[in-house]
This record gives structure tokens, C-alpha cells and sequence, in this order.
């Protein structure tokens, strides 16, 4: 009767689970603190600085502009981290609420909804940012805004294909016939049962958010040149990636890390939510 | 007042149109479920009997099936009443024990969550009270360690145990009328047996209403008052128990008899052929092709019209009104 519940693995997990916590926080503390933390000023060029290496001055060196490395991944944290987590947050807000809504009436909204979807999804996400962020012109705030609208729409239809899965299932059934009302269901049986998913699923894609970021930065159409972000750094340091690669290995482990952290806590969030099934 | 009943049908009609035709799934049922008795509701695969008990509750997605006729519950037509006012009949005053018990539960929520669900959509008192109610009914249907098992999530038991926990939650408010749709068919025959004793007796001790839905004959036997026989949508045969058993009539419930396990027998015999598709039943008998009584009237006979004695109804050609030699073999 009792089910022994796989221990080593769960050993590991909480190892995975600290470290992650760990990193996750220090991105937090760099994101708010980064004014106390860093040894210079980010935007402070010094050409006859530039590309030096490792000294007391510049922890980790100076990039082609002769600015603290250490200090630009600092001050970067809180644009590449920060934006890609809230877009990403929106973005699954949204679409659990529209795409619960289609999934579980069905009819007629459900229809429309996806038409709408199927519309944006006709279109290449990339043109389609560019076309937004176009409309709104350049800068952090409507990059956002044109991510969001674009990405909502993959996520809900991936939403209410698991909704439409579970809402089939026995144990909605007898919910039902236990009296629940549709709003109780979807809270108690159905959100509970997608959202772990969606949450690995949303981890994953943090990453390759940052890296849109840094992308949509690099064209100019989200942070500025002199401002700090990976995304941008990692762009930079390009040009001398034979001569002086850390330029591009440190953003880019910055980057790594945190993917791989949120992965890891994705991970264990999910195996915490849905320890229960099996 | 003992035989008060709750749950009435009166030419209930349950009916599916689609492109090829209407499929008739239910075909003008008359039941009545009265207090502290258990109807006993027999028929093979697809005769309509899940899509039957599933109307009952208004839980047939009402865009793609039509109902016709009427279901009343204590003198309340259920078919008048909007989705809210449906919504609180179900669980509290009509409950049902479904036929899997392995995947009825949400795996996500604790057997004490089931309960405490169950009861707060109905009646409004605190988690704490609920879980008390919810202890008080799982003691009743002898689950060992009542406590721990409230903890415990839904795999963690087995598909008996959750079998039990399912009846104890449907028992939990009271309800006039319980629907069990082969409640076990998912467990092995000794705790099928345990199983249905409780139920039974916990049926006697409520004073509930039942309808138990099965294809097995043996349960029937045990548990039952009154038989009603399902055929293509059609209930063939309504009588108690015992006449039943002794003095079956329809040669459907015949053949369902003699195909039957018994010790005595070397060979069983089934009946042959396979039901006619529910689709466009044609202007003869349903059972025609099958049936091993079959005379040139049963051409012209669509199961309209019931025959039989006052609490002996059969739908069969020979026995309708006016066949003497019939009727007196039934009485």
C-alpha cells in the first residue's frame, strides 16, 4: 500500500535546489545592489584601458572600451534577468487565463481565440517583434510589450491543449458529479494539473528570452549601446573572440548559469507540484 | 412510506443526432427508484446504460444530446432546472460511484481533499468540520486507519480501497438517490463481495435510493429488489428480484440467463449475433435476429408498445396486452 518515495533522487534534488537558489540569488542581490558592488562605474571609458586583463582595478578586466567587465555584468543583471523574467511572467499570466478560458468552454470563444492565434502564429516571430517594436519605436519598455504579444500565443495553445486533455478525464467527471462548479474545477482539479508543465516549460524558455533580448539589443531596438546587458556584451566582444575571448565568456557563463539555475529550480518546483503522481 | 419513490422517469428518451442518423441511446425508459431499494439496471456492452445513469445527472454535454421526457427527483423536474440549480442536486442529493476507481480521483489531491471538496460545494462549514464528516464516513465503510488514509493521495491506495473511499464519499451527504455504474467491476470478486455488502448495507441504514448499473448477473442476484432489463436502449423487462430470476419472460433476459455460469452445465450459451447498431433502428423487432422465439408478428413489433402483469412488464410481441395464453404463463 505505502509507495516508498524514490529517496536518492530526492537527495540530489535538494542539492540542485540550493544551488540553483543560490545563484538565483546573487543575480538578485546584483540586480538590486549593483551601485555597492561593483568596483567602477559601468559606462566609464578609458581607452587607453582597454582590453587589459585580469587586475586589482578590473576584477575581470576591460572590454575594447577599456570598462570593468565585472562592473557591466553587474549593472547588466538587473536588464537581462529581470526583463527576461517579467516578460516571461507575463507572458504564461496571460496565456493560462486565455488559453484555460478556450480550452475549457469551448464553442465559439475557443474558435476565435485560435483563429487569433493561428493569425499571429502565420507570421514569423521575429518579423513580427520587429514590426511591433516598429510601431512603437525602440526601447526596453516596448520591446517587452512586442515579446509578450508575440509569445502569449504559443503558450496558450500549448495550454489549452492540456486543459482540453485533462478536461476529458475521469476525475473531472467526477468532480462533476460531486457538485463542483466550473470555476472549482478549473482551480482545484485542472490549473493544478497543467501548470507544473507549464513551469519546466517556461524555465526552459527563459534562455532563449535573454538571448532574444540581447538580440533585439544588439539591432538597437531594446537597450541602448552605453547601457550594460549580456545579451549586447556577448555581441561586442564578437570582434575579438580570438584575440581576448573572455570578452564573450563571461556574459555568456553569466547567461548559462542563470538558465541552467531556472531550469534546475523548474525542475524541482515541478517534482514538488506533482510529487504526488507517482 | 417505505416505498416512497424519489427518482422518476417517465418515457425518458436520450437521443444523439449526427450525420448518419440519430442514434437512439435510451428509448422511452419508465423507472421508479424508491427509497431504500436498489434497482438493479442489466444490459451488455453499449445498450445505453452508462449514457442512461449519465443523463439522470444532466452530465451529457447538452450541444450534442437531447433529452426528452422526464426525470423527476422528489417531485422536482430536473430537466427544467438551470445548470446552477443542477449543479447542487449533484453530490448532495444525487450521488454516484463510478466505474474505475483508479482514475476518478485527482491525482494531485488527497482522499481527505476529495471529501472536503465533496462537502464544502454543498453545504458551508469549515475545512476542519468537513474533514470530521469525511472521518465519520470512511470509518463507516472499514477501511483500516481511517486518519492516515484521509492523508494520503490517491495512488498510495488500492483500486478497492479507493472503491470503498469513492462510496463513502458519495454516502457522505446524504443523498436520496445513488446511481453506481458498475461499482465493481474494476476489483477482483472477493473484494467485490466485501465491497457490495457494504454498499448494501449502507444503503438499508441511509434509506437511500439506488440504481445499480452492472452486467453481471451474479451482482444483480445479490444485491438487487428489482430488475430491469436494458436491450438496445429499451428496458425488455422489469420485474423484482426473484420473479426475475424464476420466471423470466423476454427471451433476451432467457438467453442472459442461460448464458450465465453455472456449475451444472459443461457448455454455456451465449446468445448469438450481436446487437443491431442504435442508428435507424429499422421497423422490427430489435431483438428479432437474435431471438429464438421469434414469430412473424415480432416483423411488425418496434418495442412500443410494454405487455406483462402489474409489476412484471415485458417488451416482447407475445406478451402485449391481449395474448391470454402469455399472460398467464407470467402470472
Amino acid at each position: 500500500m505505502a509507495i516508498v518515495i524514490k529517496k536518492p533522487n530526492k537527495f540530489i534534488r535538494n542539492h540542485m535546489v540550493i544551488f540553483s537558489s543560490v545563484i538565483l540569488l546573487v543575480m538578485v542581490c546584483f540586480s538590486l545592489l549593483a551601485p555597492v558592488i561593483a568596483p567602477n562605474h559601468p559606462e566609464d571609458v578609458d581607452l587607453l584601458q582597454k582590453l587589459q586583463g585580469t587586475s586589482r582595478d578590473f576584477p575581470l578586466g576591460t572590454d575594447h572600451l577599456g570598462r570593468c567587465i565585472l562592473s557591466r555584468l553587474i549593472y547588466g543583471t538587473k536588464v537581462s534577468v529581470g526583463t527576461a523574467v517579467a516578460v516571461m511572467l507575463i507572458t504564461v499570466s496571460i496565456s493560462i487565463v486565455v488559453g484555460t478560458i478556450s480550452g475549457y468552454k469551448g464553442g465559439l470563444i475557443d474558435d476565435m481565440i485560435m483563429r487569433l492565434c493561428d493569425m499571429i502564429m502565420a507570421f514569423p516571430n521575429l518579423v513580427l517583434t520587429l514590426v511591433i517594436i516598429g510601431m512603437l519605436g525602440p526601447g526596453l519598455r516596448n520591446l517587452m510589450i512586442a515579446m509578450i504579444l508575440v509569445h502569449w500565443v504559443g503558450y496558450a495553445r500549448i495550454i489549452r491543449g492540456m486543459v482540453l486533455s485533462h478536461k476529458e478525464k475521469n476525475f473531472i467527471l467526477s468532480a462533476k458529479v460531486s457538485g463542483s462548479s466550473d470555476f472549482k474545477i478549473i482551480f482545484q482539479h485542472i490549473l493544478p494539473n497543467v501548470l507544473p508543465q507549464i513551469i519546466v516549460l517556461a524555465t526552459l524558455d527563459l534562455g532563449s528570452v535573454i538571448l532574444h533580448i540581447s538580440g533585439f539589443s544588439f539591432l538597437g531596438l531594446g537597450i541602448r549601446p552605453p547601457d550594460p546587458e549580456w545579451g549586447a556584451m556577448l555581441n561586442d566582444g564578437r570582434q575579438f573572440i580570438r584575440s581576448n575571448p573572455s570578452l564573450m565568456i563571461y556574459p555568456g557563463i553569466m547567461i548559462l548559469m542563470t538558465v541552467v539555475s531556472f531550469n534546475l529550480l523548474g525542475d524541482a518546483l515541478r517534482d514538488f507540484l506533482e510529487e504526488k503522481n507517482y | 412510506m417505505k416505498n416512497e419513490v424519489v427518482l422518476k422517469t417517465d418515457n425518458l428518451q436520450v437521443f444523439l443526432p449526427n450525420n448518419q442518423g440519430i442514434l437512439r441511446a435510451v428509448n422511452g425508459v419508465d423507472l421508479e427508484i424508491k427509497k431504500g431499494k436498489i434497482l438493479g439496471l442489466v444490459g451488455e456492452s453499449g445498450c445505453g446504460k452508462s449514457v442512461m445513469s449519465l443523463s439522470l445527472l444532466g452530465l451529457l454535454k447538452n450541444k450534442e444530446w437531447k433529452i426528452e421526457g422526464e426525470i423527476e427527483l422528489r417531485g422536482k423536474n430536473l430537466l427544467s432546472l438551470s445548470k446552477e440549480e443542477m449543479r447542487k442536486v449533484r453530490g448532495k442529493e444525487m450521488a454516484m460511484i463510478m466505474q474505475n476507481p483508479m482514475s476518478v480521483f485527482d491525482p494531485l489531491t488527497t482522499i481527505g481533499g476529495h471529501f472536503v471538496d465533496t462537502i464544502q460545494n454543498h453545504i458551508k462549514i469549515t475545512t476542519k468540520e468537513a474533514k470530521k464528516i469525511a472521518l465519520e464516513n470512511l470509518k463507516k465503510v472499514s477501511l483500516p486507519n481511517p486518519e492516515k488514509i484521509m492523508k494520503q493521495y490517491p495512488f498510495q491506495l488500492s483500486g478497492g480501497m479507493l472503491q470503498r473511499v469513492m462510496i463513502a464519499i458519495a454516502i457522505a451527504l446524504n443523498p436520496a438517490v445513488l446511481i453506481a455504474d458498475e461499482p465493481t467491476t474494476a476489483v477482483d470478486v472477493t473484494v467485490q463481495h466485501q465491497i457490495l455488502g457494504q454498499l448494501k448495507k449502507l444503503v438499508k441504514e441511509h434509506n437511500t435510493g439506488v440504481l445499480l448499473v452492472s452486467h453481471d448477473l451474479g451482482v444483480i442476484a445479490q444485491m438487487a429488489d428489482e430488475v430491469a432489463v436494458m436491450y438496445c436502449g429499451y428496458i425488455v423487462e422489469k420485474a423484482p428480484v426473484e420473479e426475475l430470476f424464476r420466471h423470466p419472460a423476454h427471451p433476451y433476459t432467457k438467453g442472459l440467463l442461460s448464458s450465465r455460469f453455472q456449475l451444472t452445465k459443461r457448455r454455456l450459451k451465449p446468445i448469438e449475433g450481436q446487437p443491431p447498431s442504435l442508428i435507424n433502428l429499422s421497423n422490427q423487432c430489435p431483438f428479432l435476429e437474435r431471438c429464438n422465439e421469434a414469430e412473424e408478428i415480432c416483423t411488425k413489433y418496434r418495442m412500443d408498445e410494454i405487455g406483462g402483469i402489474k409489476n412484471h412488464l415485458v417488451r416482447c410481441a407475445k406478451y402485449v396486452t391481449g395474448n391470454e395464453v402469455m399472460l398467464h404463463e407470467l402470472a
